[in-house]
């Protein structure tokens, strides 16, 4: 295959386009990890009073446990919760710690996780259903989830979500019009040897084989390229960019885009270009009347 | 091999290119057809190359009726004929080689030694020294050249050329009518436009004269 400007431009346009659509995808992937993250740290803390009995906290747990939507239940002790607000308020806890009546105050609570692949919003409602249905029972004395902050979250996560859906669709769009468009370009460039070839007696096949085999090299290539970009982006943002910048909850949780991804991402681009090119050949062999008799 | 019966071809509605044309040529003859600008000689060959129907007439070439032929019959009709085109109608992207071998990769018969054949015809028409070239980089009579030798390469029933020597010095104007009579005395059917008036005087030769669309002359030199 003899390099053209236009099949160099073709490669140039292709790459760049498939590296705009795998790295769009790459970023809508990972808010949606990096959500799952924040949303799987979302709590209800149910505070019991000071003198509740095992029995009563027992029957609390059991009615919780009921709830298939409840991923994890969790007894924080009067003691365990007393080490953690040690933990957080450093040296400055050892004299509040000392005085026994501050530590009485602290309350043994139950910690309720829900399902991770519930929504946020779904969780913010279950949140409240639990609290309404909890409120009453004579052994709690408070519960707490974050009302507002979930709320906001939730807005958060489903901006962010339809920002990264939208940007892969529009970027999707613009890139499968100009590769079909570069691929007719393409076809237009080959039209004297569209006649030349039908008139010394090649059939139909062999001018779409002939015309159509440098579209998968160019594509071939193109897929590499962009993929190596792709890679070597990722590669760059895990390894050096997040960690310089000390985000290293980032660095440590991207994840590239596994090979289905990337070649479902690849296959939906060729064939358009594929079928652009189609088109543009059968429109060109009609337009130069070269079967006439046909 | 060729014949033409009542041939007529109008282009709209009173712009006759040919009139009332009957032509009939045998196999293995050499026949030239002249006659000044605008007589019907390239309608008469896009006919031929069954690139255009007549108006009216029937046109029969190399056993094929051009009036019914049949769908996807054109390709293998054509490879049938050489052709050298007034404009050569090279490709660009490929190399001298590449385009004198294309119509042996169209046939894409594995009996025939592709590479030997281009090279030999190269050598007969003088270009093997720029069998790697690009048209874009040879003369008007290289291109001619490299046109006649494509169109020889897989030894066509007929061949239709439009003035095949136009771009060439007399010395090879004259090895290439060498080269016509070789195939030509092996089979091949010959009809050649010109404006060349030295080579009617080859011997045996038919000379057709058309002028606005009608035959008016049929002679053998």
């Amino acid at each position: 295959m003899r390099w053209s400007s236009l099949k160099v431009s073709l490669l140039v346009v292709l790459s760049f386009s498939m590296v705009m659509v795998l790295i769009s995808f790459m970023f809508y992937k990972n808010i949606n990890i990096l959500l799952g993250f924040w949303e799987d740290e979302a709590k209800l803390s149910i505070y019991l009073k000071v003198d509740t009995t095992e029995e009563e906290k027992g029957a609390a747990i059991a009615r919780l446990k009921t709830d298939s939507d409840i991923a994890n239940i969790q007894v924080v002790t009067r003691n365990e919760a007393a080490a953690d607000f040690k933990k957080i308020l450093g040296e400055y806890s050892n004299g509040l710690i000392s005085v026994d009546e501050i530590t009485d105050l602290i309350p043994e609570s139950i910690v309720v996780t829900l399902q991770s692949s519930l929504s946020s919003q779904t969780k913010n409602e279950k949140f409240a259903y639990i609290k309404r249905d909890l409120t009453l029972n004579p052994v709690v004395e408070e519960i707490s989830y974050g009302t507002e902050w979930i709320k906001q979250f939730s807005k958060f996560d489903r901006a962010l979500k339809f920002f990264g859906l939208l940007l892969f669709s529009v970027l999707s769009i613009s890139v499968l019009f100009i590769s079909a468009l570069m691929a007719r370009s393409l076809v237009e460039e080959s039209k004297t040897e569209i006649e030349v070839l039908s008139l010394i007696g090649a059939t139909r096949w062999f001018i779409y084989k002939n015309n159509l085999l440098p579209f998968f090299y160019i594509f071939g290539l193109s897929a590499a390229i962009s993929t190596a970009i792709t890679f070597g982006t990722y590669f760059y943002f895990k390894h050096r960019f997040f960690l310089a910048q000390g985000f290293g909850f980032l660095a440590e949780n991207i994840r590239f885009l596994d090979a289905p991804e990337v070649l479902s991402l690849v296959c939906i681009l060729f064939f358009f270009v594929i079928c652009g090119a189609v088109l543009s050949l059968k429109s060109a062999i009609q337009r130069l009347s070269l079967f006439a008799y046909e | 091999m060729i014949h033409l019966k009542h041939i007529y071809k109008t282009y709209g509605a009173n712009r006759h290119a040919l009139r009332d044309l009957n032509i009939q040529i045998e196999k293995g003859e050499f026949t030239f057809l002249v006659g000044p600008s605008g007589a019907g000689k390239t309608t008469l060959f896009k006919l031929i190359s069954a690139y255009e129907k007549p108006t009216t007439g029937d046109i029969e070439v190399a056993g094929y009726s051009l009036n019914s032929l049949k769908l996807g019959q054109t390709p293998f009709y054509r490879r049938k004929i050489g052709f050298v085109f007034q404009d050569y109608k090279l490709l660009k992207n490929k190399t001298v080689f590449q385009n004198v071998v294309l119509p042996l990769e169209i046939i894409n018969n594995k009996t025939i030694d592709k590479s030997k054949q281009a090279m030999e015809l190269l050598e007969q028409v003088g270009l093997h020294d720029l069998q790697d070239q690009y048209p874009d980089f040879l003369s008007g009579g290289e291109q001619q050249r490299v046109a006649i030798a494509r169109a020889l390469i897989h030894n066509p029933e007929l061949l239709v050329a439009d003035e095949p020597t136009g771009n060439l010095d007399p010395k090879m104007s004259e090895a290439i009518m060498q080269l016509f009579f070789e195939f030509s005395k092996k089979g091949t059917t010959f009809f050649v436009a010109t404006h060349d008036y030295r080579l009617l005087t080859l011997k045996n030769s038919r000379v057709l004269e058309l002028n606005k669309g009608e035959l008016v002359g049929d002679r053998i030199s």
